[in-house]
């Protein structure tokens, strides 16, 4: 459960960073986009996000490696992870890394929104 | 009326005779106005109709040495007569015959020829012996002038001919006596053919003759082994057994006999005697004025297997073209899966973030139109992709076309970027800031430059993550050329193998089939270009690929 409900998205791919970033807003939440990882880092401070939705394949710093950066700083902020690759070891590395959801693209809406809920720790988005 | 043959040894050198026995018998209901016009002179085809009956079925061996005949008696038994007979003597000798029938039986009649190849002032006499079997035995007796002494004796000395060299030489050899194509060719030019390709096209059944007129008297063990041959005596025959399989070979040794030439050379498929077909390089050497006239040499180097095996190889090469095309394919599948799901993913996306706004009591319009746009952009992008995986697995013809190397570099760079940052491999570009036009087909060059994108990353397993680099530069060379060359921060290339990486089958990777390089080279070369390997001072392997730049409008 995080105080904050400001949701971070790290995407490289221009399209599914606008349409999540666009699917955020119907859903309500606040989101910040940012197109790497070291991008991300570079804003993020301890308690600003209240979750951070990560592609798996960046061009440079991998998912992976932002999610252990990052458990060195936050390791309380949720990750939903969201990748292409649908084969279970990136899946296990993962959710072993302390990801709360591994989603593969594309990603049924539903689902996202249920996880993000449960990473808010809210039952319902607000609006 | 007795028949007195005279002997070759008392004929030699001075008018000679000789004797010929015909059955007729076949020939006679031919006998008709259908075949002769009543007098002197044949009807349209009627000659060769009739002489086509006629069967020979005796000979003396003196008529053998004086028409010049490199069988035996029971040889020339059962043979075309026209293949036999100097043309020249043939219109009179089937008169002669054709008269013969018509006569009493030991009625003797008479013809002459002035000139018959190489016979001089013919007397032809004929009759139809009285107590012959049957009435259609008809005997021609011929006395005539050798027209050089020196041929007869040649003759005569034929079966004494010592051995030659042939037998000891270790390829397959045949020795020809080929005097009597020779001799077609001296009446062809005296009547005045100068084309004898010509001459053919409208008598190709003089190919047929001349390969029953040449005849084989030698050949060695190779020849026989070649062959598939127990004894020299089945190769002692007309060629024609050489020809079976090419008889346009057989015409062009002529057109190269007839043009005086030294030589003839030519790739051709024989029949063996135990029916296997092979391909030898046919060698013809002629005689010149000087040496044995009687001996022609034709040798046979079998290459069947080498030519099998060169086939193979083209086809092999094809297979793999298409199976490395198609290898190449299937290292992309990642890249390509996770390219197509890209602009799959951002359609879902904003056609859900569609559907929940206009499912609101205040529905943003103007952002649902924007995503419904998104949502055409992204199908497009997904069908572009496609559309590019369907060229690069498509065997279709190399459609050549304009276009820019820059574009193609970046396009085929763009493929394999996600499996190399997989890898942490840095790939860093340097294009040329124009646009490098030139022609090709960009199917291919993509494939060209995937490859070595490919080979290159192979080439940064074994080197720490953070110094995996490729560096993709494009180029304009002068003059005329534009360039792309690919270097690596791997170990490089070892001297020795420089020369030889582009050579197939070359492979530094337990599993790799080495045929990447070459078929990278296969397809630049197509382009008009090179590709060369470097290990650049700075360490690492280069390759560098040059092509012509397209003239500027």
């Amino acid at each position: 459960m995080s105080a904050s409900s400001l949701i971070a998205i790290v995407e490289d791919d221009v399209a599914i960073r606008e349409a999540l970033a666009d699917l955020m807003e119907v859903f309500g939440f606040e989101a910040r986009a940012f197109d790497s990882g070291e991008a991300f880092l570079s804003v993020h401070a301890p308690g600003l996000f209240g979750c951070l939705i990560t592609d798996l394949n960046l061009k440079g710093e991998s998912g992976l490696q932002l999610q252990r950066r990052l458990r060195a700083v936050e390791p309380s902020l949720p990750v939903i992870v969201i990748s292409a690759q649908p084969d279970s070891s990136a899946r296990a590395m993962a959710l072993a890394s302390g990801a709360l959801a591994y989603l593969t693209k594309p990603i049924n809406d539903q689902v996202l929104l249920a996880h993000l809920t449960q990473a808010l720790g809210r039952n319902t988005p607000r609006a | 009326m007795p028949l007195r043959p005279l002997t070759p040894e008392a004929s030699q050198g001075r008018p000679a005779a000789a004797y010929w026995q015909f059955d007729l018998t076949d020939a006679w209901e031919l006998l008709d106005a259908s075949v002769t016009r009543g007098g002197p002179g044949w009807a349209k085809d009627g000659l060769e109709r009739f002489l086509a009956r006629v069967r020979i079925v005796g000979i003396s061996e003196a008529a053998l040495l004086l028409f010049d005949l490199p069988w035996d008696r029971a040889g020339v038994m059962g043979r075309p007569l026209g293949s036999l007979w100097p043309e020249a003597g043939l219109a009179t000798l089937s008169d002669l015959l054709a008269s013969l029938a018509k006569a009493q039986t030991d009625t003797v009649l008479t013809r002459q020829i002035d000139d018959m190849g190489h016979l001089a002032d013919v007397v032809l006499m004929g009759w139809r012996p009285a107590e012959a079997a049957g009435p259609g035995l008809a005997i021609v007796s011929i006395q005539a002038t050798l027209d050089t002494g020196a041929a007869l004796l040649a003759v005569g000395a034929g079966p004494a001919r010592p051995r030659s060299l042939i037998s000891s030489l270790p390829v397959p050899l045949w020795d020809v006596d080929a005097r009597a194509a020779g001799r077609v060719f001296e009446r062809l030019r005296a009547d005045g053919v100068s084309d004898l390709d010509d001459y053919l096209s409208r008598r190709p059944d003089l190919i047929d003759i001349a390969c029953e007129i040449v005849v084989v008297t030698d050949a060695n063990r190779d020849a026989l082994a070649l062959m598939g041959a127990a004894d020299v005596s089945e190769l002692q025959r007309p060629v024609s057994y050489l020809f079976a399989l090419a008889r346009d070979a057989a015409r062009r040794i002529m057109l190269a006999h007839f043009a005086g030439e030294r030589n003839h050379v030519e790739q051709a498929k024989i029949r063996t005697l135990d029916g296997r077909v092979r391909d030898v390089l046919l060698l013809v050497t002629f005689p010149v004025p000087g040496e044995q006239l009687d001996t022609t040499l034709i040798m046979m180097i079998d290459n069947t297997d080498a030519l099998e095996a060169e086939a193979r190889l083209r086809q092999i090469q094809a297979d793999f073209s298409h199976a490395a095309r198609l290898s190449t394919l299937g290292q992309m599948t990642a890249s390509i899966a996770h390219e197509i799901k890209q602009p799959l993913s951002a359609i879902l996306t904003n056609a859900e973030t569609s559907l929940r706004w206009l499912a609101k009591d205040d529905p943003n319009l103007p952002k649902v139109t924007q995503l419904a746009e998104r949502i055409a952009a992204g199908a497009q992008r997904a069908s572009d992709i496609i559309a590019r995986i369907q060229d690069m697995a498509g065997k279709r013809q190399p459609r050549h076309a304009p276009l820019d190397l820059n574009e193609v570099v970046l396009e085929s760079v763009d493929f394999v970027r996600h499996d190399s940052s997989e890898k942490s491999i840095r790939i860093s570009l340097d294009p040329a800031d124009e646009r490098l036009a030139t022609v090709g087909e960009r199917i291919q060059l993509q494939q060209v430059v995937v490859n070595l994108l490919i080979n290159a990353a192979q080439a940064l397993e074994g080197v720490a993550p953070a110094a995996r680099e490729i560096q993709v530069t494009t180029s304009r060379e002068e003059p005329g050329s534009v360039a792309f060359s690919i270097r690596d921060t791997g170990p490089g290339i070892p001297p020795d193998d420089l020369d030889r990486i582009f050579g197939g089958f070359f492979s530094t990777k337990a599993g790799g089939m080495g045929i990447g390089l070459t078929i990278c080279q296969s397809i630049v070369a197509a382009h008009g270009g090179t590709i060369t390997a470097t290990s650049p001072s700075g360490g690492g392997a280069q390759f560098r690929v040059v092509l012509p730049a397209r003239p500027q409008a």
